[in-house]
């Protein structure tokens, strides 16, 4: 398929009308709202609608040298396997990437996504083997947590995604689980598997896991969902790049205020408390994510049982909280979901104070004698 | 209102002691008497219904709201809590014939619901505001509800939520909905009005609370009382000018803090979990 150096057509015709910065007064309405808005912040890390588009020119570069490395390789190693070629392609992205730029990381995620999917396409014309491949280059060291599902297809799907990303580690944590999905699990190479042979609550299996693996990031994904890896890269970018946490968009799907349920419900009023409106009804329980090992360590992984409380803990604890790409997700079982937000407003409530900053200023409580009814417990100081 | 006898300020000590210290007026109800004869405390005339109706600078709407709360109810007391008012209210409500509680000072939000509260002799209490004009109409299917046994009848009404993005207060009231496990109230809460309790709820709750509305909600919704919907009176439609003022938006932080407040009140009378199960989760297996 040739790659187009010029643009036309419809590209040159809206390329014009790009080069003027005034978003303010084109676009949809819903794009000139959001000009007027101006940035919110956490949203404006996987922005939606124009991109900043990688000129072709650079992909087609990128690809080109993805096509000369991948032919090198093969001639030094005609029987290799296509681990090793992955193994080698990352090394050598993540030596480009740091030599190529200095201001790389400079360039928002789409950016790298295509100069990396470019290179992966070339990697695989010029070898000639036709590996799963998703460029990434990380600073530091990351691992993913698996909970199994009860799929074997679908794990095994996952587990090929994950393998595309460079992951030191993968954890699979099985619950009570069929034979074939051990199999599934113990067939990837890279896998690390933990079997509890009972029924695992999905929070249960992830503190588990995340205990399990100590490297500077932690991507939890669904075994039952496979996610493309170029999608999962996203999230680990994001929590390479400072955040401490990368959630999962949901709330872009969310329907009509009154139509969502009382567990929207609960999230939004967490987030809205905490001082994170612009999160909306995201949380800690929309698989994938990924943790910085500082939010690990700070929050502790046994608290990820708990998907509102870790949520709530992440946000009191000043992290970095943040979305880290938008997928679709499963359906959460629901019905511990209000227990859960009492913990989670447990643990607000403790770090904040009663009234969580919120103070009262305004009413004279000492003329009703304080405002608390609890049978022996003494009232409130008057405020 | 026609001049009679009783409705000649009487110029008590209690009285000019409050002109002079600015302090509460609360007038005992036994020894004085009040606007109207029939208002007595005595057993025969003893209100069925109390209206509290805290005031502060609502001289455009008064006599209207007291007029339409007087008509609620053949037995009805009307307990005009006036705090902090400068613009005639207090002699709007003393004209009136409704029963005053009046305040130098500003007593702050829903404390006058309180203060009305701990006045009222009624078995049903029905707590309005002096800036809606409401028909005695409306405010009837909340007496009548609690007249069949319902213990707290709310206002159906929960803001505009057929939106991506609602209020903050309209979030706080369906989250706190959510958590006491009764989200078929959606956002009905005793911050709103107009709503009425029993003197049962009243007792089981404490007029205290009924200062921090989301906290007289909890506090009724897990003891256990019946917390009902019973109509929808469209309160951010009524008055135009009450929107315009924003004094929902400027209240937001404090009516948030209220909701964390009750929660806060609600864990510490529960367990950690608010009462609920923990399920199938096992969390020892991560301890």
């Amino acid at each position: 398929m040739a790659i187009r150096l010029k643009m036309t057509g419809r590209a040159k015709r809206t390329k014009r009308h790009r080069s003027a910065h005034d978003s303010a007064s084109r676009g949809s309405p819903l794009q000139r709202r959001r000009a007027r808005w101006g940035g919110s912040r956490g949203t404006r890390s996987a922005p939606r609608g124009r991109r900043t588009k990688t000129s072709s020119l650079s992909v087609l570069r990128w690809r080109q040298e993805g096509a000369r490395i991948g032919a090198a390789w093969r001639s030094e190693h005609p029987h290799g396997t296509k681990e090793a070629l992955r193994d080698y392609a990352q090394r050598q992205w993540s030596v480009k990437a740091q030599a190529g730029a200095a201001g790389i990381r400079a360039l928002d995620w789409p950016a790298w996504r295509s100069a990396g999917l470019a290179f992966a396409r070339g990697i695989r014309d010029g070898s000639g083997l036709a590996v799963a491949l998703m460029p990434l280059a990380l600073r530091g060291r990351a691992a993913a947590v698996v909970s199994a599902g009860s799929d074997p297809d679908a794990l095994r799907s996952t587990l090929e995604q994950l393998s595309a990303l460079p992951l030191e580690e993968i954890v699979v944590v099985l619950g009570e689980a069929p034979e074939a999905l051990w199999f599934a699990a113990r067939q990837h190479p890279n896998a690390v598997v933990t079997h509890v042979p009972q029924t695992l609550d999905p929070g249960i299996g992830r503190a588990l896991g995340a205990k399990l693996t100590g490297e500077d990031i932690v991507l939890f994904a669904d075994g039952s969902m496979p996610v493309p890896a170029v999608a999962l890269a996203s999230f680990l970018w994001r929590c390479d790049g400072g955040m401490d946490a990368a959630l999962n968009d949901c709330a872009s799907r969310d329907r009509l205020f009154h139509q969502r349920g009382e567990v929207p419900w609960m999230k939004e009023f967490l987030n809205m408390s905490l001082g994170r409106p612009d999160l909306k009804t995201n949380s800690l329980d929309a698989l994938p994510f990924a943790l910085s090992r500082t939010a690990l360590d700070a929050v502790g992984a046994s608290v990820l049982a708990v998907p509102p409380r870790a949520h709530a803990a992440l946000l009191v604890k000043g992290l970095k909280v943040g979305i880290g790409g938008r997928t679709p997700r499963t359906a959460t079982a629901e019905e511990l979901a209000a227990g859960d937000h009492a913990e989670a407003w447990r643990e607000a409530i403790t770090a904040k104070g009663p009234r969580l900053h919120y103070q009262d200023k305004v009413r004279n409580r000492s003329v009703v004698g304080g405002v608390v009814h609890d049978t022996g417990i003494h009232p409130y100081p008057v405020l | 209102m026609t001049k009679r006898a009783g409705n000649r300020r009487k110029r008590t000590s209690a009285y000019r002691a409050h002109r002079r210290t600015g302090e509460a007026l609360i007038p005992p109800r036994l020894s004085e008497p009040t606007m109207h004869p029939e208002q007595d405390a005595s057993p025969r005339f003893a209100p069925r219904v109390s209206v509290i109706v805290p005031v502060m600078n609502e001289k455009r709407t008064l006599a209207r709201v007291l007029r339409e709360a007087a008509r609620i109810h053949t037995r009805t007391e009307v307990i005009a809590v006036v705090n902090g008012s400068t613009d005639g209210s207090l002699e709007i409500a003393r004209r009136s014939g409704a029963r005053v509680l009046v305040f130098d000072r500003p007593l702050g939000h829903d404390v006058g619901r309180s203060i009305g509260a701990q006045e009222a002799s009624g078995n049903i209490l029905l707590f309005i505001d002096a800036d809606m004009v409401i028909p005695a109409e409306k405010l009837r299917s909340f007496t009548d509800a609690i007249g069949q046994g319902v213990d707290v009848a709310l206002n159906d009404y929960s803001g505009p939520t057929r939106r991506a993005s609602v209020h903050g207060v309209v979030l706080a009231k369906h989250a706190l909905n959510a958590l006491l496990g009764r989200p078929d109230l959606a956002g009905a809460s005793m911050t709103a009005v107009p709503h009425a309790i029993s003197r049962r709820a009243l007792e089981t709750i404490g007029a205290a609370s009924l200062s921090v509305p989301p906290m007289a909600h909890t506090m009724a919704v897990h003891a256990g009382l019946t917390v009902k919907r019973v109509k929808r009176v469209n309160v951010g439609q009524l008055n135009p000018l009450r929107t315009s003022r924003e004094r929902t938006s400027s209240l937001k932080p404090l009516i948030v803090g209220d909701h964390v407040e009750a929660i806060h009140w609600w864990l510490r009378n529960t367990n950690d979990r608010g009462g609920y199960e923990d399920g199938n989760r096992h969390r020892w297996r991560v301890r």
